[in-house]
């Protein structure tokens, strides 16, 4: 067996090794690649920053853990911004995980900000229903949660006194791993009742979001763990968005690497059998 | 058979009227009935976790009781015990619900590190198949191949770094206008699918969701 044949059997460990070895050193080493924001990331940040102080925004945390490195990131940057500009925010969730993983930013963003819980945020909780959770919102938010996420009346809250229905909100923004989430803030929410929308997605499902951004029906859109790091990158706070960002280009740079070797090994062993 | 045809196709009719109208018509009398309904789908929605986990408990049981492999009955005991924990520790009255030390400990340190680790997996495979699957055998695996590349090193910062900001550009190109174009004919024709099956169940043409035909 010559060079281009074992390279064409190569064993799947080998590529397992060198992958897991890519993503593991930048991570291990902390590099941190910046990367430049694109357009639909800034116009999130640009509409954040023009609202004013008691303005309330809507943040719903629509994933599970296996979609947390790209969209944990995200949720952590946008809650950072938000408290940074003492905006207020309600957040909710339409999956189940969402809570606990939303819970895990405010406890430390809150501390970070001196942010009091019914003043400065408040949590609704997980609601199952998706769409018609958010369609319920707009006749009323009491109507589709009747207490936030601890079993406190909504009305005992300060800072939902004077939110009540879905168009009471300056902005909302769905970070989204799938169904529920995002297309159905941009259909119910924005579509249905004029609330502006934006969000973040999954890398594999930005280019399906991409039609709404151009559409205007979405005002802003985070791609992956890339609109995570261009968030980052535009508060100047560099965090998990950034750090898995360099992982992330070397394993891009890997994968084309094996795709090249791969191709130049099947054009050898063809050209070797004629 | 009545019960079984009739009366479910008679709700959906009258369920599928009264939405339709509130939808275009906010009128008085009608959003509260919709409002209802709303209430009424969240129920229900809610209801069918719990014949999930009934569901879940029931098909674990039985691979206990009858599996001749080891293995399966572990597995299944793992996580018939995993689910009643997590539901202890989450119900424990007067600890905090969710917010209990030992639901989270849990939560943080073993539940959201193995999804996680399932969901990485991936990774080893895309690159295992890119090396073994991904041929430029034809002309449309090609095209298919060089877009994969352009698009795969624009979205890092390598891109930038052997070309400047052109394979960006390129890249916000092609997700703009090619990947634009497709993706809203799949949307287009997705929803317009939606609306065809809506309307034949509506007009009872459909019939599938009530057991056949």
């Amino acid at each position: 067996m010559n060079f281009w044949e074992k390279i064409n059997n190569l064993d799947r460990r080998i590529v397992y090794l060198i992958i897991g070895l890519t993503v593991l050193i930048p991570l291990l080493f902390n590099i941190i690649l910046e990367v430049e924001p694109t357009k639909p990331v800034q116009d999130i940040y640009d509409k954040i920053d023009s609202l004013e102080k008691d303005d309330v925004v809507l943040v719903s945390f629509d994933y599970a853990a296996s979609s947390l490195p790209e969209l944990q990131p995200m949720g952590e940057a946008l809650i950072q911004h938000l408290f940074e500009k003492d905006i207020k925010v309600v957040a909710m969730a339409l999956w189940p995980v969402g809570v606990q993983l939303s819970d895990n930013i405010f406890n430390v963003k809150s501390e970070e900000y001196n942010k009091k819980y019914g003043i400065d945020y408040v949590h609704l909780g997980y609601k199952t229903g998706g769409m018609v959770v958010i369609d319920s919102m707009g006749s009323g938010i009491e109507d589709a949660f009747p207490t936030d996420k601890n079993g406190n009346k909504l009305n005992e809250l300060k800072l939902m006194r004077n939110v009540n229905k879905l168009d009471d909100f300056a902005l909302a923004i769905s970070l989204s791993a799938g169904d529920p989430g995002l297309r159905h803030f941009v259909m119910v929410a924005h579509d249905r009742y004029g609330v502006p929308v934006a969000g973040g997605c999954t890398a594999v499902s930005a280019p399906q979001f991409f039609a709404y951004y151009s559409s205007g029906q979405m005002l802003g859109l985070m791609g992956g763990l890339r609109g995570a790091a261009e968030y980052e990158s535009i508060i100047e706070k560099l965090g998990t968005g950034s750090a898995g960002m360099a992982a992330q280009n070397y394993a891009h740079i890997m994968i084309i690497i094996f795709i090249i070797v791969g191709n130049i090994s099947m054009v050898v062993l063809k050209r070797k059998k004629k | 058979m009545f019960l079984r045809r009739q009366v479910p196709f008679f709700i959906t009719v009258v369920v599928a009227l009264i939405m339709i109208i509130a939808y275009f018509t906010p009128h008085p009398t009608i959003s509260p009935v919709r409002n209802k309904l709303q209430d009424w789908f969240m129920i229900i929605a809610a209801f069918t976790m719990i014949v999930g986990i009934l569901s879940l408990i029931k098909v674990n049981i039985k691979k206990i009781r009858t599996a001749s492999a080891g293995s399966d009955k572990i597995y299944s005991l793992v996580t018939l015990s995993s689910l009643f924990i997590m539901i202890f520790f989450g119900l424990l009255p007067g600890a905090g619900g969710i917010n209990n030390s030992v639901f989270k400990f849990m939560f943080n340190h073993v539940m959201v590190p193995l999804q996680a680790t399932m969901f990485s997996l991936l990774a080893f495979y895309i690159a295992s198949a890119s090396f073994r699957a991904f041929r430029a055998k034809s002309t449309m695996a090609t095209l298919l191949l060089i877009t994969a590349f352009i698009v795969m090193l624009g979205r890092v910062p390598f891109g930038r770094f052997i070309s400047g900001p052109h394979l960006s550009n390129i890249t916000e190109w092609i997700m703009n206008v090619v990947n634009m174009a497709g993706q809203r004919a799949i949307l287009i024709g997705a929803a317009l699918g939606v609306m065809a099956t809506s309307v034949k169940i509506v007009l009872g043409i459909e019939r599938s969701h009530l057991g056949g035909e």
